[in-house]
């Protein structure tokens, strides 16, 4: 009796399988799976038998028959995800197709280039402030002690309105402003466009972009000066370039300076600096600007140079025709 | 100015390398542009001695040699019969280059070994003699490359000088710089004078040559001209200059022209004091004048160009008018022809600020009136023209007649600058003892006051005339000390918060991107031309900004609007792609009021060419159209809660745009911007694929700091819709119905949209039908039906009042 119940139990499961295996959808497999484990169905005629079998033997045959039931259950199982399976894989995507691009715009390089400089001035505490493109001849020049008919005003050819306003050669004159606004302290950078009358080429252009650096206080050296340039040098550049201060001629500062930086086996020039002139704290129209009290220091560097260095380009007219293909490339 | 390394060598003890003198003078503030080298062009051949000399076995005509460089012993198979045991030869080593490039090379001549080549003057392009190789003394060092111990070898340091340094102008001033930066010995003509020592002070009036047929000077203006020396030399024959004179003016980019010239030249190179050498024949009067021109007096220079003058210039004049522009040039009828025999030599020293003055004016720039300009030595005056005046005699013969004029009625005087020696350390954070700060001065040819700790008194030689200031001497210390010695600190302060008045527009720009948009940074010049093309009239033209000194006339205007510079863009980039997305973020500029008498705004632009969405593989590209880019203004407009923004489309927004595709941007009555579709006739002239939309508005203006950002609760309760179509007159405008709906100050609405607009065959001609939609809110509670339909048919009522419209259904 037992082993017969056993014998059953075995063929059963082989009967599932194979009848399972021949439904090829969900409707049939549940239709398949009663005549074993449905109400009427094999396992529940096993159960049904052990009525005639001893009490004692009911418990281990009872689990036995429980096992049969799970079995198909699971076999059940496993005919639906087979089945769920082969249907996905007749519907699935091809996946390597492109994506739909979302359209996003860029940057322009010198943006992007003045955003770096920016955010190393920035964290070592200078604000950003801007001025006008179109200056008068006083604060492009004479305030920054460029006398008229000075030798130094044929470093920077200037285009005049007919007014006789200037359009600024330089950012310096923000610092002018700043310092006709404020009291010291001061510590500010001023990016900008300016012009110069240069033909256009591959390495000039009339109009091109600075930012400007200034620094007042009662006693910055020109010792922090060469520290701030350092960091920053080091920050844009990478923390190995190689720098050396050479000693140079701005009217405005003195002693001036040109920071160069080792690129490949040359020197490069990348800004001017210098510690701000007496002449200009004194033709500041601000007292508080008493070259007795207070000293600093300035620099600038042109954007559209260090991002021609940075990023390998070597026309400056592609930063001014911005061909799309350049554009989309940062 | 370019320096001659042979020259700079006979003024200064030099013990270092030309490249080495150049990085020298680079980094102490004279900018080395470029090394150019000269002479004979050859490599690897040095000196060497003959140790003994065979019969070629193999070659009657050859000899085998055996000689040494001092390092190794090579056999060289030689064809010359010239030389003999014990001789210095020109060894050309394995490998050498001579001059036309034939390379020497290591071999077998007709079977015996030869390591290089025994050179002679030809071979090495030195000399005419090619019968017998070069001989060399017996004792010579051998193993020294050629040209150095012929002395052959020449460059030229090109400086780009800085407007300070006046005295590097002249080739002493470059070879006194290099002494105090080496503490090489000067000697030659840049030996120091004793510059402290007074000189007597001169007459205003002075003769020079003999009694009899002197030349009488009159210094009349000592304000321009504080120093005028002129000497009288006779008998001069004017003729070519000597090779050594010529190549030197050459190599330092001179002209050559007459021996007299050319020692004026020479000299004005070498002390950086200009001359004039004037032929006697043609002072009329004999006489010199030096005064003040007149006004409109007029002068030829010696190039054959005329001048009218002014009281800024100091002429030089004989009795009857000026015969030089002082400083400046000459005149054309008094200077050196062929056959003078008789001149007057001038030298001078003329103010600056007057020669600037006059050479900016007239636009001339010389090499006189460039050193001027900077500044010459005041004291040397005399001392130059002595010199030239002997150069003249020993080059084209004659002589002096004494006396000399010496018109110096006011003599330079040295003054002195003070320098606190704290401000070293105060404003280079160096830590310098005074002793040692007074050693550098003094390296640098100034004079130190005294011993006593405390401010010291300097005085800077008469060349250093940019030694003004006590922060002048600072840097000279700095200078001299090394700026690569001076410690790198960061400055002590306090941190604030950082402000940044660049903060909108980099917030815009980012926004700019995410909606698609590339920035572009064109030039901010256009043309008057260009405008006019693009349909700009005189009225529109009479406010742009003009440039008096333009590069060309396609760049004589400040743009007074963005979008001409991005049509131009757009029809060179639409080559490359018919699809462009472009913003620009700059300022535009007009003629207004305040100091530069211009306005500048900082205005925005966008364009919008091609597809919204491009071509994928499964879609069809959608074509952007107006409503795409106002959509984007719009986007701008909210970021930045610009609010109260009109669109009115009445045609009259640009002369850019379509008038049937284009807005005027109002905010009360005030422009706000343009947007529209580019008119038809300029996308053909400018060579556009397809439409064009375009918008600018003056952001700057609208925009003037972040809008403060403040966090709403949105309600919990649910929301109502009520939809309404109204069949409206084409007249009515979809931003009346909505302000309408706005005026009825309905209950409770948080939201109003036109969701749908339908004109077609089912209504009638002229007529559209146009849907909106509101919904209501509450942060109070859920809303009663019966008040919101309260509100609504408020709403309907109004808008059924408007004339030409007509409410369709609610």
């Amino acid at each position: 009796m037992l082993e017969e119940i056993t014998r059953t139990c075995q063929q059963i499961l082989a009967e599932a399988e194979e009848s399972l295996s021949l439904a090829t959808n969900e409707a049939e497999i549940h239709q398949r799976k009663a005549p074993f484990i449905g109400r009427n169905g094999k396992v529940a005629a096993l159960f049904a038998s052990l009525r005639d079998l001893e009490p004692q033997q009911r418990g281990p045959v009872g689990k036995q028959i429980n096992e049969v039931r799970v079995g198909v259950e699971q076999l059940v199982q496993n005919r639906l995800q087979a089945l769920q399976s082969e249907a996905l894989a007749g519907e699935r995507l091809d996946v390597t197709l492109p994506g739909r691009a979302s359209h996003s715009g860029h940057l322009h390089l010198l943006t992007r280039t003045f955003e770096e400089i920016a955010a190393i001035f920035v964290g070592m505490g200078f604000h950003v402030v801007q001025g006008p493109e179109v200056e008068t001849e006083f604060h492009n020049f004479e305030a920054l002690n460029i006398p008229k008919d000075h030798p130094a005003r044929a470093m920077q050819d200037t285009f005049y309105l007919k007014n006789g306003s200037v359009l600024r050669t330089h950012t310096s004159p923000v610092q002018v402003r700043v310092m006709e606004n404020q009291a010291p302290p001061v510590r500010v950078i001023c990016p900008g466009t300016v012009y110069r009358r240069d033909e256009v080429d591959a390495s000039h252009s009339p109009v091109f972009n600075q930012v400007e650096g200034l620094w007042v206080d009662p006693t910055v050296t020109f010792a922090d000066l060469k520290g701030v340039l350092a960091s920053f040098v080091r920050e844009f550049f990478g923390p190995k370039t190689a720098f050396r201060f050479r000693a140079s001629y701005f009217p405005f500062t003195e002693p001036s300076a040109e920071l160069d930086i080792k690129w490949g086996d040359r020197w490069l020039e990348v800004l001017g600096s210098g510690m701000v002139h007496p002449n200009v704290f004194r033709m500041v129209r601000n007292d508080a600007f008493d070259p007795d009290q207070v000293q600093g220091f300035a620099f600038g560097m042109g954007i559209d140079r260090l991002a021609m260095l940075r990023y390998g380009i070597e026309d400056l007219r592609v930063l001014s025709e911005c061909d799309p293909r350049f554009l989309e490339q940062f | 100015m370019r320096v001659l390394w042979s020259w700079l060598n006979e003024l200064v003890e030099l013990d270092r390398s030309p490249e080495e003198v150049a990085e020298l003078l680079s980094t102490a503030g004279l900018e080395v542009d470029d090394i150019e080298t000269s002479g004979p062009q050859f490599s690897k051949v040095v000196t060497a001695k003959l140790l003994d000399k065979q019969q070629h076995p193999n070659a009657d005509k050859l000899s085998v040699c055996r000689v040494t460089d001092g390092q190794q012993e090579y056999s060289v198979v030689c064809g010359a019969t010239n030389m003999k045991a014990g001789d210095g030869v020109a060894l050309a080593l394995h490998k050498a280059r001579l001059p036309g490039g034939r390379v020497v090379k290591r071999g077998k001549l007709r079977g015996e070994r030869s390591e290089g080549m025994l050179c002679s003057e030809a071979e090495l392009e030195i000399g005419d003699d090619g019968d017998g190789i070069l001989i060399l003394p017996g004792d010579v060092k051998t193993g020294v490359p050629l040209q150095q111990h012929l002395g052959l070898s020449d460059c030229v340091i090109v400086l780009d000088l800085t407007p300070d340094r006046a005295d590097c102008l002249g080739l002493i001033g470059v070879a006194r710089e290099i002494a105090a930066l080496t503490g090489c010995p000067l000697k030659g003509a840049a030996a120091l004078p004793n510059w402290w020592e007074p000189v007597p002070a001169g007459p205003a009036e002075a003769t020079a040559g003999a009694a009899g047929e002197q030349v009488t000077v009159r210094l009349e203006d000592a304000a321009g001209c504080p120093r005028y020396t002129g000497i009288v030399v006779r008998g001069v024959a004017i003729g070519p200059s000597p090779s050594w004179l010529t190549n030197r003016l050459q190599a330092v980019g001179a002209g050559v022209h007459n021996n007299v010239v050319d020692a004026t030249n020479y000299l004005c190179r070498l002390l950086g004091q200009p001359f004039h050498a004037f032929d006697l024949r043609f002072l009329r009067g004999q006489q010199i004048i030096v005064r003040r021109a007149s006004e409109n007096e007029p002068f030829k220079a010696l190039d054959g160009t005329e001048h009218t003058l002014c009281p800024d210039d100091v002429a030089i004049c004989d009795a009857e008018g000026p015969v030089a522009l002082g400083g400046v040039i000459g005149g054309e009828g008094s200077m050196v022809v062929d056959d003078t025999t008789d001149l007057l030599l001038e030298a001078a020293y003329f103010t600056p600020a007057n020669i600037r003055a006059t050479s900016r004016r007239l636009g001339i720039l010389t090499e006189s009136s460039d050193r001027f300009a900077r500044g010459a030595d005041p004291r040397n005056t005399m001392a130059a023209n002595r010199m030239l005046a002997e150069l003249i005699v020993e080059l084209a013969g004659g002589e002096v007649v004494e006396p000399v004029a010496d018109c110096n009625p006011a003599p330079w005087q040295p003054t002195a600058v003070t320098l606190r020696p704290q401000r070293v350390p105060g404003l280079l954070g160096l830590d310098l003892a005074q002793d040692k700060i007074r050693g550098l001065l003094e390296r640098d040819w100034m004079r130190v006051s005294d011993d006593s700790d405390g401010p010291m008194g300097v005085e800077a030689p008469p060349w250093r005339i940019d030694i003004e200031q006590e922060v002048d001497l600072v840097e000279e210390v700095a200078r001299l000390w090394g700026y690569d010695r001076i410690p790198i600190t960061l400055p002590k302060a306090e941190r604030t918060a950082v402000q940044r008045s660049d903060e909108i527009d980099r917030e815009l720009r980012n926004l700019m991107v995410s909606l698609g948009f590339s920035e572009l940074f064109l030039l901010s010049f256009c043309g008057r031309d260009e405008l006019c093309s693009l349909g700009y009239d005189e009225e529109l033209l009479a406010r742009t900004v003009e440039i008096d000194n333009p590069l060309g006339a396609d760049s004589a205007l400040l743009q007074p609007s963005l979008l001409p510079g991005m049509l131009r863009h757009a029809s060179q980039a639409s080559r490359r792609s018919a699809d462009l997305r472009t913003f620009q973020l700059r300022r535009t500029f007009q003629l207004g009021k305040g100091e530069t008498g211009v306005k500048e705004t900082l205005s925005l632009a966008g364009l919008w060419m091609g597809s919204r969405q491009p071509a994928t593989w499964d879609r069809e590209a959608v074509e952007a159209d107006f409503f795409d880019l106002k959509g984007a203004v719009e986007a701008v407009l909210s970021h930045f809660r610009v609010g109260g923004i009109q669109f009115v489309g009445d045609g009259a927004a640009s002369v850019l745009l379509d008038p049937s595709q284009a807005a005027r941007m109002e905010r009360g009555r005030q422009p706000a911007g343009v947007i529209g579709r580019i008119a038809p006739q300029l996308l053909a002239q400018l060579e556009l694929p397809g439409p064009a939309y375009v918008f600018e508005i003056p952001f700057g203006d609208l925009v003037r700091k972040r809008p403060a950002l403040r966090y709403k609760a949105p309600s919990e309760f649910p929301s109502t819709k009520r939809d309404v179509a109204v069949l409206v007159d084409d007249s009515v405008a979809a931003s009346q119905l909505l302000g309408e709906v706005q005026r009825a100050k309905p209950v409770d609405l948080v939201h109003s949209e036109i969701f749908d607009v339908y004109e077609g065959d089912e209504l009638p001609e002229g007529k559209r039908s146009i849907a909106i939609r509101m919904v209501f809110q509450s942060n109070a509670g859920t809303l009663d039906g019966a008040r919101v339909d309260e509100s609504f048919h408020r709403v309907l009522d109004r808008l059924g009042a408007l004339p030409g419209v007509v409410v369709r259904k609610g």
